[in-house]
């Protein structure tokens, strides 16, 4: 199959929908696939050979979180180029239910859109953006994929349309590498949190002050940081007798990242909400790392309630610190968490979501009509199709 | 011409430009839904005939119990004997046909094991199309409710914007694949 992908945001700026399609794309060219991926980039001259730039990315506040976005005249142009030399047998849009490349290339687009939605964002916000954005664009969308029950539960409240529920995919394979960051293990236990620092939604506040007490009884305890922002503003801000114990990776290479994992003793997810799905659960159950995270209905689905991994009261600091320490008294539950996370990691593995997701496409595809740009369609209807039609006569 | 019935004539004509630019969008915007449902209904069906095909198959060369080769080719059967243009036969058929499935596929470790024997490779297929048949009608389905929404405003109605395509209806069976067939 030839198949064409978009991705909504920023492809140099990691975040879990890039992540998502970087590994979608890389399994279903495995599978055997031809893959072209539209991507908004800051930097073009960084992007794997299977990316097309869409144009460069703005910053705009959305859904409580700063969004780069790519919206533009050039990225029309750019889509319908893209659309006609990719000769796509569907073309798979991410998140169309915000005012991205993904809507741009839906309202572009004639023939298979495969739609997944990744978030599962609140009423008042979605309404105001969707009414007049999605519905145009979804329309025209045959297939639906939601990543969790929540934002499959958005799709069909707010949207309209029932999806099909395929979960986020780990790379199991990459996440066993058994390396650690150089120095590690080091003498005492190592926590490690991964996302944007400066997010107050992913959680790093309450983390923070958790720590004092979790440090009382390991003095020895170090935290690592690891996910984008301004690494002096967070670092000023932490209290002078927990600055010692926490370090900044800043932005890590996905070499780093996992040897990050590996080298912690407990992985702590403190999100506060806003998360359709643990990936990053999924990423540290994969390396063997145990889990403690936040009791978010989607971290509680991937951890099987408390199964699969630790879970603490959503934004209350002196429970994780008390479900942290008690971890970290009990290297037989942690490799018990270990093992039965490396289980249910594979249960998540790409070759399982890739296969899911082919059915998907085929279950749109008309063979021989791939999908074509056709802008004069969707603002003339039939009457400019007619007389194109006449036109070539 | 006197200045104010200029102006009125400049903007009857631009009201009446919006009103035939919204219009045409609107035909355009069905043709384009009616579009996906004829493609969704290709697809349920080619989906449909390959679960036929498969578990014809698959009861035919001896991976499965008599028994259950005996029903499966029986409801494959049934489904074959109905008359396309019947849809509630048909897809009653069609569900009777998932109802042996489900019956003859429920434990997944023996599904497991058929399929590890030689031919059982229909089986790992059979279960694929399953899962596919209940993605192709999901898919439909959807279709036809966002066809059916736009053709019952009133703008649709009076213009007959929908030309002489036929009312789209939703396919009712029962499609949900074995419990064997789970994460396959």
């Amino acid at each position: 199959m030839r198949i064409g992908i978009v991705c909504p945001y920023d492809w140099n700026t990691p975040g879990g929908v890039q992540a998502h399609i970087r590994d979608l794309a890389t399994e279903l060219k495995r599978r055997g696939h031809e893959v072209s991926v539209l991507a908004p980039s800051d930097d073009e001259s960084a992007l794997p050979d299977y990316v097309t730039p869409a144009g460069r990315p703005v910053s705009v506040p959305y859904n409580g979180s700063v969004a780069r976005l790519n919206v533009g005249v050039v990225s029309a142009a750019r889509v319908r180029r893209w659309i006609k030399q990719g000769n796509f047998d569907v073309v798979h849009v991410h998140e169309a239910v915000s005012p991205t490349v993904s809507v741009l290339t839906c309202w572009i687009a004639n023939g298979p859109l495969v739609a997944t939605q990744h978030a599962a964002m609140e009423r008042s916000k979605a309404l105001s953006s969707l009414s007049l954005l999605a519905n145009t664009a979804l329309e025209k969308v045959s297939g639906r994929i939601a990543v969790s029950e929540k934002a499959r539960q958005f799709m069909v409240e707010h949207v309209g349309g029932d999806a099909v529920l395929i979960p986020n995919g780990v790379s199991c394979e990459t996440f066993a590498a058994p390396e650690q960051l150089p120095g590690y293990p080091r003498e005492g236990p190592t926590l490690f949190f991964i996302g944007r620092i400066d997010e107050p939604r992913k959680g790093l506040p309450t983390l923070i002050e958790a720590l004092p007490k979790i440090v009382a009884v390991h003095p020895d305890l170090q935290l690592l940081v690891a996910g984008p922002g301004d690494t002096d503003e967070v670092a000023a801000e932490l209290p002078p007798e927990i600055a010692p114990h926490v370090r900044f990776l800043g932005l890590v290479s996905e070499t780093d990242k996992v040897r990050a994992y590996h080298s912690a003793d407990v992985y702590i997810a403190p999100q506060l909400g806003g998360e359709s799905f643990g990936i990053v659960l999924l990423e540290s159950m994969a390396s063997g790392t145990p889990v403690l995270a936040s009791d978010l209905e989607a971290f509680r689905l991937v951890l099987g309630d408390g199964r699969y991994g630790e879970l603490f009261r959503t934004g209350d600091p002196d429970d994780l610190a008390q479900k942290c320490l008690s971890l970290l008294a009990e290297p037989d539950r942690r490799r018990q968490l270990s093992g039965l996370g490396l289980r249910r990691a594979r249960e998540y593995d790409w070759s399982t979501v890739a296969r899911d997701v082919e059915r998907v496409y085929a279950s749109v595809i008309t063979p021989g009509e791939p999908v074509s740009a056709d802008l004069s369609e969707q603002l003339l209807g039939r009457w400019a199709r007619r007389a194109a039609k006449e036109d070539s006569r | 011409m006197s200045g104010p019935a200029w102006l009125v004539t400049l903007l009857a004509v631009a009201v009446v430009i919006a009103v035939v630019v919204y219009l045409s969008s609107t035909a355009g915007r069905l043709d384009r839904l009616h579009r996906r449902v004829e493609v969704g209904q290709d697809n349920l069906h080619r989906a449909l005939q390959r679960r036929r095909d498969l578990a014809d198959h698959a009861a035919a060369i001896g991976v499965l119990d008599p028994a259950s080769s005996l029903l499966i080719a029986n409801a494959v059967a049934r489904v074959d004997a109905t008359e396309p243009s019947d849809r509630v036969a048909t897809y009653l058929a069609e569900s009777d046909l998932t109802a042996v499935l489900t019956a003859v596929f429920a434990d997944p470790t023996e599904v497991d094991e058929i399929i590890d024997e030689p031919g059982g490779e229909v089986v790992a297929r059979l279960a694929d199309s399953c899962h596919r048949v209940e993605i192709g009608r999901r898919f439909y389905n959807d279709a036809v409710l966002a066809t059916r929404n736009q053709r019952n405003r009133a703008i649709v109605r009076i213009f007959r914007l929908q030309g002489r395509a036929a009312m789209p209806e939703t396919v009712e069976m029962a499609d949900a694949p074995p419990e064997g067939f789970a994460g396959r």
